[in-house]
């Protein structure tokens, strides 16, 4: 964390971590050069598995093409959160409506044009778009765009070096959360059932921004080989439920070993003991009228070693557990947990997160306070780094962002713009790649074409 | 999916989580016609047809030919609420939550300069 001191060592120009705070200032990145500036991006996507994945492209400097629906987008704008519209205007044809913030996060830096692909002119234009391309990614239903005459085999005879990225579902299109579900990850995730849980969603799309990534490490490779071996093009398919699968951890060796099927434990775990989150009985913001604010607060603490949790014993102010659960064998039983762990909320019943936090920081025990959006959007650590950031956009103004979470010294990510409304390059790029004239962009847009 | 009212032209937005695999009617929220159609893991199989009757699902939302929007009681659904605060509908703002400007609200035709609202690139 910030709080980290200078490890300067004798002869160094400077320490360690001032060196890192320089070299990776993220207010500096706009005067380095940017590592994929020279490649096209074309992104037909909609929601977030397809997008993140094109604008993770963009924030290393891909010149990303997004195209969507004329006039009303694709269907992310509309949706989240709970079709409560924040960012106006969707589109010069549409001013009246917004774009919802849901969208934000998997769009940046992207040039938006719009584009009816059930057309033959569209599908005419979006030839000589991929004609003109590296990559190109979409995630519709399998075979929409080959039914179209866009798909990859026929994009291949006009650009045999286009690296096609494709996400898709086998029989249905393919959602975050029922990838999430269908991938494994939901049967494991939640609280007991002995103790009125049941398996539990995660609230953040985190299949959709981690097959996003998935599919821009794939593509990467594909532009290795073509620009560095073979001089072709790749097909790449990319599973967001196997994406899922991918992330069990030991719950497939296990299964594969013993035939055990790993078991749900919430906010305890099955091998560790203390390594856990515990409430805390006071509220860090009593007087808030928001329940997520309101609400007691929690923290992880971790001490499982016996050592450690000889010293959360002492801190706590309990000698008796500390004899009885000394050895991790003893502590990590499904019983020993569920006596530890009442103690330790009993304990912290009239404490805060923060006063907790502090008393176990002062024991040396490892512990984190479970913060709430507020809390992370606010963190001067986090705005230092720019992970998040307040952004200046041109279109609609001062905007609360994520940034990328990683950092390069020579070639750094940045965020350029948050998101355009629909059409908003449709001359620019139009012009530029497809050659329209400014009457064929009239005509276009009468017909809704564009 | 989008059910374009064959009798009104409206263009009525169908959820595709409600309408993934259905079989029944849907009411055009423009004219309240209903209309009888079948889908099948997220595309229109049957339909759709001329019908009577209560609609079983109502669309999302819902636009006219001219784009302007649909929407209310007995016409659309209404989405799902995670919190009493939400009202499922836009909440305008024009400064943000440390009191910058950010373009939070609907806007007409002549507020903007070429897709940009013109508050925005010409100052407040």
């Amino acid at each position: 964390m910030a709080t980290q001191t200078s490890t300067a060592k004798p002869g160094a120009k400077q320490g360690f971590e001032e060196f890192c705070r320089e070299t990776f200032d993220f207010k500096k990145a706009f005067g380095k050069p940017e590592a994929l500036k020279g490649y096209r991006v074309l992104s037909c996507t909609q929601y977030i598995l397809g997008p993140s994945c094109a604008s993770y492209l963009a924030e290393l400097g891909a010149e990303v093409i997004k195209i969507e629906a004329p006039r009303r987008g694709e269907a992310m704008r509309h949706t989240t959160p709970f079709n409560e519209p924040f960012l106006y205007p969707l589109s010069r044809w549409v001013p009246e409506r917004g774009t919802g913030l849901g969208f934000l996060g998997a769009n940046p830096n992207e040039y938006f044009i719009s584009l009816d692909f059930h057309r033959p002119e569209g599908q005419a234009i979006l030839k000589k778009l991929a004609a003109k391309s590296d990559v190109m990614v979409e995630n519709y239903r399998p075979g929409t765009f080959e039914r179209w005459g866009i798909g990859y085999r026929q994009l291949k005879e006009i650009n045999p070096r286009l690296v096609y990225c494709w996400g898709p579902g086998r029989v249905r299109a393919s959602y975050d959360i029922l990838g999430q579900s269908q991938g494994g990850n939901f049967g494991m995730t939640g609280k007991q059932e002995f103790l009125g849980g049941a398996p539990s969603k995660h609230t953040i799309w985190l299949a959709d921004y981690w097959g996003g990534m998935m599919g821009a490490v794939q593509i990467l490779a594909a532009l290795y080989w073509r620009d560095k071996i073979s001089g072709e093009g790749t097909f790449t398919e990319y599973s967001q439920v196997h994406g899922v699968t991918r992330q069990l951890e030991y719950a497939l060796p296990l299964y594969g070993r013993h035939g055990i099927t790993r078991e749900r434990w919430g906010n305890w775990d099955t091998q560790l003991c203390v390594h856990g989150i515990i409430k805390c009985g006071k509220s860090s913001y009593p007087k808030s009228e928001n329940p997520q604010e309101s609400e007691e607060g929690y923290i992880l603490v971790s001490a499982y070693e016996d050592k450690d949790f000889a010293r959360l014993c002492q801190a706590v102010g309990d000698g008796n557990l500390a004899g009885k659960y000394g050895k991790h064998d003893a502590r990590v039983k499904a019983k020993s947990q569920m006596e530890i762990y009442p103690w330790l909320e009993k304990w912290a019943a009239d404490k805060t997160k923060e006063q907790v936090a502090a008393i176990l920081d002062k024991a040396d025990i490892n512990n984190q306070p479970v913060w709430n959006s507020k809390e992370v959007a606010n963190h001067p650590h986090w705005l230092e780094r720019g992970a998040v950031q307040w952004l200046d956009d041109p279109t609609y103004g001062d905007l609360l962002h994520q940034g990328p979470a990683y950092k390069m010294s020579e070639t750094p990510p940045r965020l350029k713009w948050a998101l355009k409304p629909v059409g908003a390059d449709n001359e620019h790029i139009l012009g530029k790649l497809a050659g329209l004239s400014s009457e064929d962009l009239r005509r276009l847009e009468e017909q809704e074409c564009i | 999916m989008l059910l374009i009212c064959p009798s009104c032209k409206t263009k009525n937005f169908l959820d595709p989580y409600p309408f993934w695999n259905f079989k029944g009617n849907t009411k055009c929220a423009g004219c309240g016609k209903i209309w009888r159609l079948e889908t099948s893991v997220g595309a229109c199989v049957a339909g759709p047809d001329a019908s009577d009757g209560n609609p079983d699902l109502l669309p999302g939302f819902a636009e006219k030919p001219d784009y302007s929007p649909i929407s209310g009681p007995g016409l659309t659904r209404s989405a799902p609420r995670a919190r009493p605060t939400s009202v499922c509908r836009p909440i305008p703002i024009e400064r943000n939550v440390r009191g910058k400007i950010v373009s939070g609200h609907p806007l007409k035709k002549e507020d903007l300069v070429g897709s940009r609202p013109r508050f925005i690139q010409e100052g407040m």
